[in-house]
């Protein structure tokens, strides 16, 4: 082992965490910086990273995390290794939670894998689906627990299941949920480490539905064209109590005839979860994962909703950056514009360059010089000055 | 179940925890579903950036891994035993959560290269672009270190250099003997050595003067590129 591989972690540490060092140590801990990369590349990077987990988070964003987080822990058929991390007098899943496996039912009913009989394959398989419908009912009424004790006051999740299905109700149409994460193979988790779930389906916060009761006669949907209220079949439309989101009140009585008005649709609500910072991440995540439409959708919603915010005002930048690279040029160069004129920014330096591209392919040349220039007064020493001063020429010779 | 929040004698490493959430993850690991909710909503800040720090804050799979990790710590939570902080316990479902998505991203092909640009990220302060892209290329090398590094080696630098924690707090998050910690930690930076030789820009990032980007990370000179390269 070399010198330079004996790292002085505990000095490290130490002055990661802001304690002071004495003279002699701090010389020591300069002395090995000086020399080891790797050291003064974790040294910087701990800055950085401490930097990133510094920041706050939408409360809104959080709820939101926690809830469905909450759901999904009630949902998940929990991994059933043996986690010696679990104190032996730890309370363990109930057993109606946990789907037994084929051959656990095997060997509680005494039989071997191979002398299995088909019949036994349907018992074990009626059993199987009790055991889980039984552990789904516990489930709920441990997430109504959760859910109460977060959001008290709302219907809580397990409100789904008592509910009877409408059935002249169409089916509203789900959120498509994202594909799920890869399971972590059996062999990640150490025996001794915390456990990482089964990937849960992604699970939306569930709307607060109105119980019904089965007496009750089949219901129009709420988003299902409505005739006018001076429509004789829609004065005699029984009551409908709003199965969703939406604020529209329950309508127990029949509409005023006398009224020739046609309801407005119900205002469409949608969830405000985290603010500009969830709509801007959302619309980078869709950038990176090259949904362009998809983003300048989201940029947009940002810009529209939260005119003033940090991230409005960045997303001018971001946005004017991808529009060029789909060819709006002359989009890209009023969203830049919308950015450079709000002040310094960091991402000033881009957004000058950035314009100046859009100029030049808009074939607005003399103004194209000049935001070159412009780049190059300001940032003489910018990654783009040797493409602005090669295009300067260029324009200059013409 | 009881909850030790003083370690036993025998495990030096394992010093006692003044843990500031500690009677709440206690209430918490015996059911207590306002408690879970309490402690959930607490953690869940630091869970959130934790991810975002391992995985990038615009990979697409953060939203999900968060979900996942706290699931995961609702799961575990009947499993604490106050060894360690309810927060470093937190801290380590997120780092195996964030390193199985990256893991089986890599396994299906796909490389996240989302935060390249420094487009999305609102700065804290006016911090110069060459500053940040060194910043964003250091904490990149960090991240792609944990997808080539055997398992507890990147669990270790994940833990000590992504999420702060010292050699002492890793040891006893993850239960190891302090030595053991020290030699992952070494045979890790063993690693990160070749890293850097192989890659001569990243001596760049680590002492990047002002005005001055660090070469091949600024996605800006292929996008502005106006002779065709920027597709």
């Amino acid at each position: 082992m070399r010198a330079l591989d004996l790292h002085p972690e505990d000095l490290l540490d130490r002055d990661s965490r802001g304690d002071a060092l004495r003279a002699d140590e701090r010389a020591q801990l300069a002395e090995h910086l000086a020399l080891c990369d790797v050291c003064r590349l974790e040294q910087r990077s701990r800055e950085d990273f401490r930097e990133e987990l510094s920041g706050a988070e939408p409360a809104l964003f959080l709820d939101d995390l926690v809830t469905r987080a909450l759901s999904g822990a009630h949902t998940v058929v929990p991994r059933r290794r043996s986690n010696p991390d679990v104190a032996p007098d730890a309370p363990t899943s109930s057993p109606t939670e946990e789907e037994p496996t084929e051959a656990e039912i095997a060997a509680a009913l005494g039989r071997g894998r191979k002398a299995r009989p088909a019949r036994f394959l349907i018992l074990a398989a009626a059993a199987a689906a009790m055991l889980t419908t039984l552990g789904g009912v516990a489930a709920a009424s441990r997430l109504g627990n959760v859910f109460q004790s977060l959001f008290p006051g709302q219907a809580t999740p397990s409100t789904v299941q008592e509910t009877p299905p409408l059935p002249s109700t169409p089916a509203a149409p789900r959120k498509a949920s994202r594909p799920a994460l890869p399971v972590a193979p059996a062999g990640v988790v150490e025996e001794t480490a915390p456990t990482i779930p089964t990937p849960p389906p992604r699970i939306d916060a569930p709307p607060p539905i109105t119980p019904l009761t089965r007496s009750e006669p089949p219901r129009p949907a709420v988003h299902a064209p409505q005739p006018p209220r001076s429509s004789p079949a829609r004065a005699e439309a029984p009551s409908v109590a709003s199965p969703t989101l939406r604020s529209t009140p329950a309508r127990t009585e029949a509409p005023s005839v006398a009224s020739p008005a046609i309801d407005p649709p119900p205002p469409a609500i949608v969830p405000d979860v985290g603010g500009p910072q969830a709509l801007f991440a959302d619309a980078n995540r869709a950038r990176a994962r090259g949904e362009r439409t998809e983003a300048v959708r989201g940029y947009r919603e940002l810009q529209a909703r939260y005119p003033g915010s940090a991230e409005a005002r960045l997303s001018h930048a971001t946005l004017g950056r991808l529009l060029l690279d789909t060819g709006d040029a002359s989009a890209a160069l009023r969203e830049l514009d919308a950015y450079l004129g709000g002040g310094q920014g960091a991402l000033r330096e881009d957004a000058l360059a950035a314009r100046a591209t859009a100029l030049s392919r808009l074939g607005r040349h003399a103004e194209e010089a000049t935001a070159w220039s412009r780049l190059i007064e300001a940032y003489p020493g910018s990654i783009h000055a040797p493409r602005a001063r090669a295009r300067l020429a260029e324009l200059g010779s013409r | 179940m009881s909850l030790h929040l003083v370690a036993s004698s025998d495990s030096p490493a394992h010093a006692r925890i003044a843990d500031p959430l500690g009677e709440l993850a206690r209430q918490a690991s015996t059911g207590d579903t306002a408690a879970i909710a309490r402690l959930l909503r607490e953690l869940a800040p630091r869970m959130v950036r934790s991810t975002r720090a391992l995985l990038g804050a615009s990979h697409p799979d953060v939203d999900d891994a968060v979900q996942q990790a706290m699931i995961g710590l609702v799961q575990s939570l009947p499993g604490f035993r106050g060894e360690c902080s309810i927060g470093h316990y937190a801290s380590r479902i997120v780092v195996r959560t964030a390193m199985a998505v990256r893991r089986g991203a890599r396994t299906r092909g796909q490389r996240f290269h989302g935060d390249d640009d420094g487009m999305d990220q609102v700065p804290c302060s006016e911090q110069p672009m060459s500053e940040r892209l060194a910043a964003d290329h250091r904490k990149r090398v960090i991240q792609e270190l944990l997808d080539t590094l055997p398992e507890e080696q990147a669990e270790v630098i994940a833990l000590r250099v992504v999420l702060g924690m010292s050699l002492g707090e890793v040891a006893s998050a993850t239960k190891a003997p302090l030595n053991t910690v020290r030699s992952r930690v070494r045979l890790a930076k063993e690693a990160l050595r070749k890293r850097i030789v192989a890659d001569p820009t990243l001596l760049e990032a680590l002492d990047v003067p002002a005005c001055q980007a660090t070469p091949g990370h600024s996605l800006q000179l292929g996008v502005l590129d106006d002779e065709g390269a920027d597709a």
